[in-house]
């Protein structure tokens, strides 16, 4: 499919000089993690030396530095792309196109993505470093990069509905991070008292605590957050945080991974946010 | 043909174009002229697939074309009043984007918005970055960009607006160029004189109502009750007087230094026999003209006062 949207976005943010200058920075900061986190390493082991062990959790730390960007910038990315359509008075024209405006909308994602893609590749050396310690196969890097990219259209997605509907692009950069914010940490805080609960009472009878699949999936299912450690905790053998959480049995049994249920689950709502956004701009639509 | 039948649009209470009907021949150039909150915005993007219409129908041939939004963008090329462009796009890559959006082939976008381009006299800023243009050139490459998809009907809102004497006379020819390539053309501004000038009819919108609609002569005759008649001479301005006054339709005759002028409700056939009673009497009349009538008077009257603002 052929979208102009995207090509026009591409030319005209490679003409300015923010993306490369924000790509140089983001680089610049992963090197620093990585050289303070390796110095740490290094000071604390009694070889003086460095194993594979530690390699998997730079690795981890690098991820999921990853995954905040990601979050950050994505909103940042796309929730100008319709309001500052509209502030510019350009909106209108678009829409009397041929596009369609489900077209115009999923064209402003793919550009945002797109810039993201671009940052990321950028940083895939850092990751070379972590290739020479060993550990770490190239498989796992593209993996965690797809789920990334999930991720961003999970966020950006949102954010050109929010775009779509507040005339103010900072409002709407507020509102999608308040929402995943939300998304986030509240539901992994509301099922972290519902598992204290559910073990409390499991204590009283003496039997083991048996978290519901239902509830883990209505907390879990859209958390970007829960999808990225399941994986990691795939890819580096143990789940930081459920092994650093300390409940004997933290997650319910289920059939395929939680990163899988996250990935369908926030595609398939990104989709349904998308079309929202969609009609939203139509300006045929009926009330 | 476009026929706008019973057109009415509602904002809450507020009747912004109140049964608004009338019909635009094809090639014809129609100018749209009304005071500021008249409705000819309203009703043009209503024309352009830019907003439901409360009731009320717009034809191309016939055909329904708000319902039919397949059809109506092939066929409506819409400039809005207000618009931006992007920057950091240059002009050629701003056409190519707008030729993307119509699905034209990218092997046919060159010769088209070279040849768009000309038709507007920017070929040669086609490296320049849109946002360096002056509100004249972007206006006109607004233009282009709208012609994009060859569409048979151009909806323009106020496409002169905001343009020094110069900009306009060139947006001026350029209609003349589209109309003389057929396209119908439905084109608003506050300024009569000027669409009198390009357009080959006019309708006069006020509170969301058509007031008058026909061409611009028609109008005239429909609203100025008597005619002013000015007639130059080299000489014998008496005589001239004289032999006008002889006639039943000519009233207050008024003598100037070699010219008259009188006041007029005849016929054509009077009008003739009128200089020619004068040139038999051997007046060496030069000049013998109907005074244009005010058409900002005309306008005045039929939207009863309401201002105008350019
Ligand atoms: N979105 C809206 N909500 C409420 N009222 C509106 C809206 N848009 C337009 N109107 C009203 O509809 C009326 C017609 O507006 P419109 O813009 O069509 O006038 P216009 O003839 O184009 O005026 P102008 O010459 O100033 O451009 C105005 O009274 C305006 O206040
Ligand atoms: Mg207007």
């Amino acid at each position: 499919m052929r979208n102009p949207i995207i090509k026009r976005e591409m030319q005209t943010s490679l003409r300015s000089w923010k993306l490369f200058y924000v790509v140089c920075a983001y680089v610049a900061f992963l090197l620093l993690v990585a050289y303070l986190f390796l110095e740490t390493v290094i000071a604390q082991s009694i070889y003086g030396g460095f194993n594979p062990e530690d390699a998997m959790y730079l690795y981890a730390l690098l991820s999921g530095i990853q995954l905040a960007f990601v979050l950050l910038a994505v909103p940042s990315l796309t929730a100008g792309s319709i309001s500052g359509e509209r502030e510019r008075q350009t909106l209108d024209i678009l829409l009397t196109t041929k596009m369609t405006p489900f077209s115009i909308v999923f064209g402003k994602l793919v550009a945002g993505i797109g810039q993201l893609l671009m940052m990321i590749v950028a940083t895939l050396p850092v990751y070379a470093l972590l290739y020479y310690f060993g550990g770490i196969g190239l498989w796992n890097i593209i993996s965690i990069t797809l789920y990334l990219m999930v991720t961003a259209v999970f966020i950006g997605s949102f954010s050109i509905l929010f775009s779509c509907i507040y005339k103010r692009t900072m409002i709407s950069m507020l509102v999608v991070y308040v929402l995943f914010g939300l998304l986030i940490f509240a539901t992994a805080g509301g099922y972290l008292i519902y598992l204290a609960y559910i073990n409390s009472e499991a204590a009283m009878q003496n039997i083991m605590a048996e978290p519901s699949v239902l509830v883990y999936c209505g907390c879990f299912a859209f958390n970007p957050g829960a999808g990225f450690f399941s994986l990691i905790g795939e890819q580096i053998g143990t789940n930081p945080i459920l092994s650093w959480m300390g409940f004997s049995k933290a997650m319910p049994m289920l059939p395929v991974p939680t990163w899988v249920i996250n990935v369908a689950a926030e595609l398939l709502l990104s989709f349904g946010i998308l079309a929202l956004a969609a009609r939203k701009i139509n300006p045929l639509k009926r009330k | 043909m476009i026929e706008v039948k019973g057109l009415v649009k509602c904002y809450g209470q507020f009747m912004a174009v109140d049964n608004l009907s009338f019909q635009i021949p094809t090639g014809c150039v129609f100018g749209f002229v009304g005071p500021n909150g008249a409705g000819k915005t309203t009703t043009m993007r209503i024309m352009a697939g830019l907003l439901r219409q409360t009731a009320g129908e717009v034809l191309y041939d016939g055909r329904e074309m708000t319902s039919d939004r397949k059809f109506l963008k092939e066929t409506v090329g819409y400039m809005p009043d207000f618009f931006g462009v992007y920057d950091n796009l240059k002009v050629k890559e701003y056409m190519d984007f707008f030729a993307g959006t119509y699905f034209i082939p990218v092997g046919e976008r060159k010769a088209l918005i070279d040849n768009l381009l000309q038709l507007v006299d920017l070929e040669e800023k086609k490296d320049f970055y849109v946002d360096a243009l002056s509100r004249g050139m972007k206006q006109r490459l607004c233009l282009a960009r709208s012609l994009i998809h060859d569409p048979e009907l151009l909806i323009l809102d106020e496409p002169a607006s905001g343009l020094d004497p110069r900009a306009r006379v060139e947006m001026k020819e350029i209609l003349k160029t589209l109309g003389d390539m057929g396209k119908t053309i439905l084109i608003s501004s506050h300024i009569l004189p000027e669409l009198s000038e390009m357009c080959t009819q006019i309708g006069i919108i006020d509170k969301g109502r058509m007031q008058i609609q026909g061409s611009v002569a028609d109008i005239m005759r429909q609203l100025t009750k008597k005619r002013v008649f000015h007639v130059k001479v080299l000489d014998e301005t008496d005589v001239a007087a004289a032999r006008a006054r002889e006639f039943a339709s000519v009233k207050h005759v008024i003598e100037a230094e070699r010219e008259i002028q009188f006041d007029f409700d005849g016929t054509e056939q009077e009008r003739a026999a009128i200089l020619a009673s004068m040139v038999r009497a051997g007046v060496p009349v030069i000049d013998f003209r109907e005074q244009e009538g005010n058409l900002e008077e005309i306008f005045m009257t039929i939207t009863g006062g309401g201002q105008t603002n350019a």
